[in-house]
C-alpha cells in the first residue's frame, strides 16, 4: 500500500503524492512517459531511495530506513537494464545472488531460475557472449532466486523480439500463478493489457487507476458500429427509442456509430429494426478503445491541463 | 546488526574471479610489483663488502621501502575502481536491491583486493629475500635478515594494504569518474609509508614493540576507515548521482508562493547573484550545488551557471551546499536596490579535495565580486 508518496531531487519533483494499493498476487502495471517518475518509484519501494513524504507497506512491512533490509529480504527488483556481470558465466552471476540471498539449497535454485528462464543449456556462457534478450532473461532468472513475495520489474520486455517477449508474458503469467505480486513497469501497452489486473497510469502523479476495462468505460462512451450495404432512408426511425441507445450519427453514407449504454441489450434491439426496415446489415460490431487510446487520452490531457 | 561471511564471501569471489578475467586488473597487478623490484634489487646487489655500517642499513632501509610500495599502490588503482566502476558497469544496483549491508559489501570489495594484493606482495618480498641471500655479499645478506627491516616488512605490508585499500574505496563511493577515483586513490595511498620510512631510516628507533604498537594503530586506522567508508556509502546518492533529500514533506505550495520573492516588492528590492565558475574550469566536486541564504534554500545551481534572486535589504549570509560539503558561510550586507554578486565553484586541485573530506567546507570556495 502507498499513500501519499512523493519524491523530489532539490527543486525537481520525481513523483508527487501517488496513492495506491496492490493486492497480493496481483499483476499491477505502472504506465507512463519517460520522466513520469515510474523508476523512482519503484526504487523507492525498493529501499534505495528514501521518499520526500508519504508511507508505504511493502511486502507486509513499512517502509522505513529500519525495515530496509527485511523488505529487500522478502522483494526483488529488475531494473530496466540487467546489471549483469559480464565477464562472468551466467551460473557464476547467479551463485553471487545466491549467496547475498544466504540460501542454502543455492544448486537448486539456480537449477530452477534457469529452468523458468528456458536458460538451462546457457549456465556456462559468459554473459557477454549473450545477446540482449538473453541477458534480460539472465536478469529475470536472478530475480527469481529468492522466491520474492513482490516482485518489481522495471520495462521487463524492452528492446526483447516478439518471442522473447512472449517468453516474459508467459514467465509473468506463471509467477501470477504461484501467488507472486508483481509490480511491472511497462511502456508496452498491449504488454499492460494482456498481463495486467490492474494499471496506474502515473505522469509525475497518478492519474488514474482501475482494470484496463474499467478506464476505458470511465473515459470512453461505449459505441456500435453499423454497416449496411445501402444508406438508410430513415435511420432516424429505426436507431431512436431503443433501450440503451443513447444517441446515433452518420459516420459516412452506409455506415452509423450509436452510442450505447450497454451493447449486449442494444445491438439484437438494433439488428431487428435494421431487418424490419429492410437494411441489408453487412456488419454490425461494437468499437473497442484500447488501452493505448486511454493512455493517450489521459497523458494529453494531462499535457494540456499543465500548460494551460 | 549482524555481519553476514556468506555475503562478504560472495562478493569476494564475485570480484577475485572478475578480477581473473580482466586483462586491466592482472596486468596492473603484475606490471606495477615487477617495477617496484627492479631499483631495490639493484640497490641491495650493488652494495660493496667495505660499506660502512650506517651505509648499509640506509641502502637497505631505501631497498626495502620499494617494497613496500607494492602493499600501497598495487591495490590503490583497484580499490578505487570498486564502487564506482560498478555504477559505471550499471551492475551497482541490482546488488544494492539484495538484503546485503553496507559493510559487507564494502568488506567483500576490500577483501578481493587484499587478497591478491598480500600475495603479491609477500612473494615479490620472497622473490627480493631468495635474491639477496643467493646473490648479495654476506654483510648485507646478514644486515637483511637480522635486523628490524624484515620485521617491518612484514608487519607494515597488511595495514598499508588496508590503509590504500579503504581510502581507495572512499574515494571510490564519492566519486562520479573511475579515472579520478583511481589518480586520487593512488596518491592518497602513499601517506602511510612516512612512518615505515621512518622505522626503516632509523629516525624511529626501531624495536619489535614499536614496530608492533605502529602497525597495530595502523590496522585500528584501517578498521575505523571500515566504518567511516560504510556510513559515507550512501544508496541513494550511489544509484541517482544526487544527494539524498532527508526532508520529511514537501513544502507547501501556498507558502512557497509566499515565501517567493515578488518582482517589485519593496521589501525585496536588493539581488542576490550567484555564478558558478571554477578558475581552471576542471571542478573535481561535481553535482548541483544549492545555495543557502540565511539558513533556506534560495536556489540550485550547475557547472557554468548563474542564479538570482532578490532579497531584503540588509545583514545576510551566504553558503552553498552539495550535501555534507560546504563552503565557508560568508556573511554580507546589502542596501536597498543594490546587487551582490558571489562566485563559486567546486575544489578544483587534489589537495583541496582530499582536504575537504576531512574539513567538509573545504569543498567548495565562495568568494564576494
Amino acid at each position: 500500500m502507498v499513500e501519499h508518496l512523493s519524491k523530489r531531487f532539490g527543486d525537481r519533483v520525481a513523483y508527487q503524492d501517488v496513492s495506491f494499493e496492490v493486492g497480493h498476487g496481483e499483476v499491477f502495471g505502472f504506465l507512463g512517459p519517460n520522466g513520469a517518475g515510474k523508476t523512482t518509484t519503484v526504487r523507492t519501494l525498493g529501499t534505495l531511495i528514501a521518499p520526500s513524504a508519504g508511507t508505504a507497506t511493502v511486502a507486509g512491512l513499512r517502509l522505513t530506513p529500519d525495515n530496509g533490509h527485511a523488505i529487500r529480504e522478502r522483494i526483488s527488483v529488475m531494473p530496466e537494464a540487467p546489471g549483469l556481470y559480464l565477464r562472468l558465466t551466467v551460473f557464476e552471476n547467479l551463485a553471487c545472488f545466491a549467496g547475498l540471498y544466504q540460501l542454502s539449497d543455492q544448486a537448486e535454485r539456480i537449477a530452477a531460475a534457469l529452468k523458468a528462464v528456458n536458460l538451462t543449456d546457457r549456465a556456462d556462457d559468459l554473459c557477454r557472449n549473450l545477446s540482449k534478450g538473453l541477458r534480460q532473461r539472465v536478469g529475470l532468472a536472478r530475480t527469481l532466486l529468492n522466491d520474492p513475495i513482490v516482485l518489481f520489474l522495471d520495462e521487463p520486455t524492452s528492446g526483447l523480439d516478439p518471442v522473447a517477449a512472449r517468453e516474459v508474458h508467459e514467465l509473468i503469467d506463471d509467477l501470477r500463478q504461484r501467488g507472486v505480486t508483481i509490480f511491472l513497469t511497462t511502456h508496452h501497452l498491449a504488454e499492460a493489457e494482456r498481463l495486467c489486473d490492474r494499471v496506474a497510469i502515473l505522469n509525475t502523479t497518478v492519474l488514474s487507476i482501475g482494470r484496463p476495462a474499467e478506464l476505458r468505460d470511465r473515459l470512453f462512451k461505449r459505441t456500435l458500429t453499423v454497416r449496411t450495404r445501402t444508406p438508410l432512408t430513415d435511420p432516424d426511425h429505426v436507431f431512436a427509442g431503443h433501450p440503451g441507445v443513447e444517441a446515433w450519427q452518420i459516420e459516412q453514407p452506409g455506415a452509423y456509430v450509436l452510442t450505447v449504454t450497454d451493447a449486449e441489450i442494444a445491438a439484437p434491439d438494433i439488428v431487428r429494426a435494421l431487418v424490419a426496415a429492410g437494411a441489408d446489415v453487412l456488419t454490425i460490431a461494437e468499437s473497442q478503445h484500447s488501452l493505448e487510446d486511454v493512455y493517450l487520452e489521459m497523458i494529453d490531457s494531462d499535457v494540456e491541463a499543465s500548460t494551460r | 546488526m549482524t555481519i553476514s561471511a556468506t555475503r562478504i564471501a560472495a562478493i569476494t569471489r564475485k570480484e577475485l574471479r572478475d578480477y581473473r578475467r580482466n586483462r586491466f586488473v592482472i596486468v596492473t597487478m603484475s606490471v606495477v610489483p615487477i617495477i617496484f623490484i627492479i631499483a631495490p634489487m639493484i640497490q641491495i646487489l650493488t652494495i660493496s663488502a667495505t660499506v660502512t655500517s650506517a651505509r648499509l642499513d640506509e641502502r637497505i632501509g631505501i631497498s626495502l621501502l620499494y617494497m613496500l610500495l607494492i602493499p600501497a599502490m598495487v591495490p590503490a588503482a583497484l580499490a578505487a575502481y570498486s564502487v564506482v566502476g560498478e555504477r559505471e558497469q550499471g551492475t551497482l544496483e541490482p546488488v544494492l536491491i539484495t538484503p546485503i549491508r553496507s559493510e559487507e559489501f564494502l568488506l567483500g570489495k576490500a577483501l578481493a583486493v587484499l587478497l591478491p594484493t598480500l600475495g603479491i606482495a609477500y612473494a615479490i618480498f620472497g622473490v627480493f629475500l631468495a635474491c639477496t641471500a643467493l646473490f648479495a655479499h654476506a654483510a648485507v645478506v646478514s644486515a637483511v635478515f637480522e635486523g628490524p627491516h624484515l620485521l617491518t616488512q612484514l608487519l607494515f605490508t597488511p595495514p598499508l594494504a588496508g590503509w590504500s585499500i579503504w581510502v581507495g574505496i572512499a574515494i571510490s563511493t564519492r566519486s562520479s569518474d573511475v579515472r579520478v577515483a583511481q589518480q586520487l586513490g593512488t596518491l592518497a595511498s602513499l601517506p602511510p609509508l612516512g612512518i615505515a620510512a621512518l622505522m626503516s631510516f632509523n629516525v624511529l628507533t626501531p624495536s619489535l614493540w614499536l614496530a608492533f604498537a605502529v602497525a597495530a594503530g595502523l590496522l585500528l586506522v584501517d578498521g575505523l576507515g571500515w566504518r567511516a567508508v560504510a556510513v559515507m556509502f550512501d544508496r541513494e546518492r550511489l544509484i541517482t548521482g544526487r544527494r539524498p533529500d532527508r526532508a520529511t514533506s514537501l513544502p507547501d505550495p501556498a507558502r512557497a508562493s509566499q515565501d517567493e520573492p515578488a518582482k517589485g516588492d519593496p521589501e525585496m528590492s536588493a539581488t542576490l547573484i550567484v555564478t558558478r565558475q571554477p578558475n581552471s574550469g576542471i571542478e573535481l566536486r561535481r553535482g548541483r550545488f544549492d545555495i543557502t541564504v540565511d539558513g533556506t534554500s534560495v536556489g540550485a545551481l550547475d557547472n557554468h551557471e548563474t542564479v538570482q534572486t532578490n532579497l531584503e535589504p540588509g545583514h545576510h549570509t551566504l553558503r552553498i551546499n552539495a550535501g555534507r560539503y560546504t563552503s565557508r558561510t560568508r556573511p554580507f550586507d546589502v542596501a536597498d536596490g543594490e546587487t551582490v554578486n558571489f562566485r563559486c565553484h567546486g575544489a578544483s586541485i587534489w589537495p583541496t579535495y582530499l582536504a575537504s573530506i576531512v574539513k567538509p567546507d573545504l569543498a567548495i570556495s565562495l568568494k564576494r565580486g
